[in-house]
């Protein structure tokens, strides 16, 4: 074991002068050094000389440096401005700046300083549980659930390595009793001519259930009041040090703290198995009549495992002890082996041979103490606090000063003692730092708190105000105030830490405000309050902003106002300046302006339009009607009737029609163009018809072209009727090309070259092989172009599209009757050769054709009494409507 | 007499249908409208059925396949392949710039051969002729009266004048603040309203005239239909 080392940071072995950790290059000397020279510890009775760490802060982390900073400037900057503040204003900063180093640390454990870990004694945890965050909680607020109790089976693993040690335990060779523990308390075990305590046995039996992380001599702090402990195993060690006021910290307790809760045992049963050996062995050697002292004995006794866990120099207490289990006899220092031979003896004459401080321990066992001279005062101050409730106290000769004090007020909290055991026997100034008693205890909140002496220490005077809201009721017993010898205990402690600390302390006053307040205000962690807008700041924007400026409520501007305007520049300068409405116009301008408005009112003013006697379809007259033509219609067809005669006279266009097609050569190519709708069919062959049975008599050769898509059918329609069959049996024969698209341009492409335009009929066949097309290789190869269309349209794109191409090509019209009046112009201006209009010209055609009666004849009839009922119809219907109008007019006028 | 069966058919479906289009006499109606929609849709079925096999198929399709068409000719028939498929990129919202061409280039074509064959065929040609109505050797070549020609020609052209003052819009405004037209103007525009009033009253005789010679088809169709059956 002396050969090596163990990494307080890797666990790994390192040779005994190794300063690093070859492994993972932690620093495995602390710089505390040694503890020697200036830095030795004290003795009891030595007052503690301070120390200054400065020379530490440049291997500070950075971000430890930022928040020592920011403490400082924030400190310093609150001094001088609010020094009437509360108490708890100043307070809470340095309470805030160790949260936020704590929280810090739990997420960059691998950063802590060895300094800070030699600091606090406890080895550097390997990693923490999830957990653990909610125990560094309550412990902070002291939550009400402190009374826990934890199961010494988790615990058990956590057994400090120079604990184990001392206990003996062989299967745990490797442990390194001097990187775990504090030198100073290493110090003590070295001397081994004191005794201390009594009872080793129990103390091997106590210290194996003493988690392993937590440091000891800051957990014993929560020792002594715990009846339930719940211990927060790997919280950091100086941070647990609040935790001592939570009784759930008992079984971290040091060695020599925790022999201040054995002496206290007299109600602790459940906590004395988790008490370090050597203070479960001060708590047997109370030699009070209480069976309860006895009882943890007894039960530690029985767990001979633990006892191997017990360092020598602890071991040596239980060899000392004569009525004690021998068994680590071999191994104890002489020093605790003192510590048994006095306690073999009579506690009263034991105080000779130890030293005064460990005396005082033994003290309040006793039901009439008698302390020694050699007892160290802060000891015999310790040992006074637990025998209040047995017997009253008498104050040691050569307790320290601060000791005295602390057992000086230990009398009036005897009375809450009683009510709570667990705060009972705990030191006044360890009280200060219980939650419970901050926090359930109602005291008056405007208690001045004592003044802090400068000797004590500042860190601890912090997690003593963990709870502000109760801080008057904490500061209260100053165990540390006057006693300037409790120092001693934390010379290690760093400058900037007690300077962090210190700052504020000149300016604490007593509290005022609630504990809900303080408590919220102690929840900010210090980067929070790092922040906030200064005092200074807030009062320049406030005197800056205006009344109405808007105060902000919530968010990082809380507080401050005016600092984000409303509406910025919104406020008006000055009273807008009034212009005057009224124009200056001439007259003429008015006048004009005036005109522009009559005629604007005229646009908007709603005009009466007059309006025409609608003609109403009269359903009885449409009924009458209809039945009229449906009936002269059918009779006149149906009997066949040749009333009205065909039309006397030939027009001219009809005579240049029938020119043109008599005109024809035999068997010349003749084109005709189909367009018509299906609708029209009825007129269109009856007006065709006469002019192709003229046409026929000439033996032409036909060909079809349609610029409609249902005229190519509508040939073979025309061409299947009885008239046109009955050519076709006598020879005529006939070329169908089909649908000519494109319109104009196809018609004039076609006009062109109509080669090019249309290379097959409608059979699909080469239409220029055909024999209808035989020499024709323009469009003025035919020799006559007969165009049937029902639009005047279709005529004028005809006739306009040939006009270059057709030369002297006659070209016949036939029409229906509604566009012959648009078709005749063009005969008119001689672009046609004749036109043959709707079925009177079939009629007056038909009369030509050698008297051969055609559709026209069989037409005629009806449609001359329907052209004459027609025009009756209008005649009767114009008279009817003059005659009424007349009336109207006549009644209207007799009216006026 | 015998009658074919697709006579029979045919002349049945024409029955029907025209009772169809009859009904309309009593009012719009579902018959009416039955016959309305079956025409439309064989129509346009038709003429779908038409654009192909007599477009597509007779000048695109098949002379490109047909092994007679010359080389020269199915070069050229890359010209309306490409543009028909230009043209059918109108159909897609992302596409229809490319149809752009196509369209640009019908439009481009029609306008000038609509203008061109409107200048060349129509325009003249009809103030030739309006000029000439007063040309008596041409009317006596014609065996017309040259009295006759020249009351022929004058009253053409007082009718074209007449009418074209009526679609003078010129106007001056008066000392009331109105406009009117001058004044000869506005009894040539009075004459013009007789003559295109006797114009629209022909076109109106010929509409009446058409349609009456339909209805007379018709109604001898279904004379026919049921005399076929007696």
């Amino acid at each position: 074991m002396a050969d090596t080392v163990k990494c307080p940071v890797c666990g790994e072995d390192n040779s005994a002068g190794s300063e690093f950790c070859q492994y993972c290059q932690s620093r495995i000397q602390p710089l505390t050094g040694n503890l020697r020279g200036e830095n030795a510890p004290i003795t009891p009775g030595e007052s503690p000389t301070k120390k200054s760490t400065a020379d530490l802060e440049p291997i500070l982390p950075q971000w430890l440096r930022d928040a020592r900073s920011s403490a400082r400037d924030a400190t310093e900057g609150d001094l001088p401005q609010t020094p009437q503040q509360p108490q708890t204003s100043p307070r809470s900063a340095p309470q805030d700046l160790l949260a936020g180093l704590r929280s810090q640390s739990d997420d960059d454990e691998e950063e802590t300083p060895d300094w800070l870990t030699n600091i606090t004694g406890g080895a550097p945890s390997a990693k923490k549980p999830k957990e653990e965050s909610s125990n560094v909680r309550w412990v902070e607020l002291g939550g009400a659930k402190d009374s826990a109790p934890e199961p010494q089976t988790n615990k058990k693993d956590d057994l400090n390595d120079w604990m184990r040690e001392a206990s003996g335990l062989p299967q745990e060779p490797a442990k390194s009793e001097p990187a775990d523990s504090p030198d100073w308390i290493r110090q003590l075990a070295s001397d081994d001519t004191r005794a201390i305590f009594d009872d080793s046995a129990n103390a091997d039996n106590a210290a194996s259930d003493s988690p392993q992380t937590t440091s000891d001599w800051l957990n014993s702090l929560g020792v002594s009041n715990n009846a339930a402990p719940v211990a927060s195993s790997d919280t950091p060690d100086w941070q647990n040090l609040p935790s001592a006021s939570a009784p759930s910290a008992s079984a971290d307790t040091p060695d020599w703290l925790k022999s201040l809760d054995a002496a206290d045992s007299n109600a602790q049963n459940t906590s004395a198995p988790e008490t370090p050996d050597w203070l479960n062995t001060l708590g047997a050697t109370n030699s009070g009549s209480q069976n309860s002292f006895e009882t943890p004995a007894n039960t530690f006794a029985d767990a001979p495992a633990s006892s191997s866990d017990t360092p020598d120099w602890l071991k040596s207490l239980d060899a000392a002890d004569s009525n004690a289990q021998n068994t680590s006899a071999p191994e104890t220092p002489d020093w605790l082996k003192s510590l048994d031979a006095t306690d073999s003896n009579a506690q009263n004459t034991s105080a000779a041979e130890t030293p005064d401080w460990l005396n005082t321990l033994g003290a309040p066992s006793n039901v009439a103490p008698t302390a020694s001279a050699d007892t160290p005062d802060w000891l015999k101050g310790l040992g006074e606090t637990p025998a209040a409730p047995i017997a009253e106290p008498t104050p040691a000769v050569d307790m320290p000063s601060w000791m005295s004090a602390e057992s000086a007020p230990a009398a009036p909290v005897a009375q809450p003692q009683k009510e709570n055991d667990s705060l009972g026997d705990v030191p006044s100034w360890l009280k200060s730092a219980a939650p419970q008693s901050s926090i359930f205890d109602d005291l008056p909140a405007a208690q001045p708190a004592p003044a802090e002496s400068v000797e004590n220490p500042d860190w601890l005077n912090t997690f003593k105000s963990l709870d502000p809201a109760k801080s008057a009721q904490v500061e209260t017993p100053p165990a540390f105030e006057s006693e300037s010898s409790a120092d001693a205990l934390f010379t290690d402690m760093p400058d900037w830490l007690s300077n962090s600390i210190e700052t504020p302390a000149p300016s604490s006053a007593p509290e005022t405000t609630s504990a809900e307040n303080e408590l919220e205000v102690s929840q900010l962690p210090s980067w929070v309050q790092s922040m906030r807008p200064v005092d200074n700041g807030v009062a320049q924007i406030a005197s800056a902003a205006s009344g109405e400026t808007p105060l902000e409520a919530r968010g990082a501007l809380a507080g401050l106002q005016g600092v984000l305007p409303a509406a910025p520049n919104y406020a008006p300068t000055s009273k807008p300046k009034a212009y005057s409405l009224k124009l200056q116009a001439t007259d003429e301008q008015v006048s004009q302006a005036g005109l522009l408005e009559q005629i604007l009112a005229a646009e908007t003013s709603p005009v009466p339009i007059a309006s025409f006697s609608t003609l109403r379809a009269w359903r009885g007259l449409r009924w009458s009607l209809a039945f009229i033509f449906f009936a002269i219609t059918f009779a006149v067809l149906i009997l066949g009737t040749q009333i009205f005669s065909l039309p006397v006279g030939i027009p001219l266009e009809v005579d240049g029609a029938l020119q043109a097609v008599q005109s024809i050569p035999q068997g010349n190519p003749v084109l005709v163009a189909f367009d018509y709708e299906p609708a029209r069919v009825a007129e269109m062959e009856a007006a065709a018809a006469p002019v192709f049975d003229q046409l026929s008599l000439h033996a032409p050769r036909l060909t079809f072209i349609a610029t409609n898509e249902n005229s190519a059918v509508l040939v073979e329609r025309f061409m299947s009727t009885p008239l046109m069959a009955e050519h076709q049996n006598s020879g005529l024969q006939y070329l169908n090309l089909g649908y000519l698209p494109g319109g104009q341009m196809g018609i004039r492409a076609f006009a062109q070259n109509p080669r090019a335009a249309i290379s097959y009929d409608v059979n699909f066949s080469r239409a220029w092989d055909s024999p209808q097309l035989q020499g024709v290789n323009s469009f003025s190869d035919f020799a006559a172009f007969i165009l049937v269309t029902d639009s005047a349209d279709s005529a004028r794109a005809w006739l306009e599209q040939i006009s270059s191409a057709r030369g002297a090509m006659p070209v016949v019209v036939i029409s229906s009757a509604q566009s012959a009046p648009m078709i005749q112009p063009y005969y008119a201006s001689g672009q046609i050769t004749g036109l043959v209009g709707g079925l009177q010209g079939g009629a007056i055609f038909e009369q030509n054709n050698n008297g051969r009666p055609g559709t026209a004849r069989i037409y005629w009839d009806a449609y001359s009494i329907g052209m004459l009922i027609a025009a009756a119809l209008i005649l009767i219907g114009g008279l009817w409507n003059l005659f009424a109008g007349s009336r109207d007019r006549a009644a209207a006028r007799e009216a006026k | 007499m015998t009658i074919p069966y697709l006579d029979l058919i045919t002349g049945a479906l024409s029955f029907i249908f025209t009772l169809l289009i009859f009904s309309y006499v009593i009012g719009d109606n579902p018959l009416f409208r039955i016959g309305v929609y079956i025409f439309v849709g064989v129509s346009a079925g038709y003429i779908a059925a038409i654009a192909f096999w007599q477009v597509l198929w007779a000048r695109l399709i098949y002379p490109l396949i047909d092994a007679s068409t010359s080389a020269m000719d199915k070069a050229f028939l890359a010209v309306p392949l490409l543009l028909s498929v230009l043209i059918l990129m109108k159909v897609s919202p992302r596409l229809a710039g490319l149809g752009s061409v196509a369209m640009a280039f019908l439009v481009g074509v029609g306008a000038a051969v609509t203008i061109a064959g409107a200048v060349a065929g129509t325009l003249i040609p009809q103030m030739l002729g309006t000029i000439n109505a007063f040309d008596m050797n041409a009317a006596a070549a014609q065996n017309i009266n040259v009295f006759e020609a020249a009351l022929n020609g004058a009253f053409i052209l007082a009718g074209v004048i007449f009418s074209l003052s009526y679609f003078h819009f010129g106007a001056h405004p008066q000392a009331d603040g109105s406009m009117r037209r001058l004044g000869f103007i506005e009894i040539m525009a009075w004459i013009g309203r007789i003559f295109i009033g006797i114009t629209l009253g022909a076109i109106f005789a010929g509409l009446y005239s058409a349609a009456l010679t339909a209805f007379i088809e018709r109604i001898h169709s279904l004379i026919n239909f049921i005399g076929s059956f007696l």
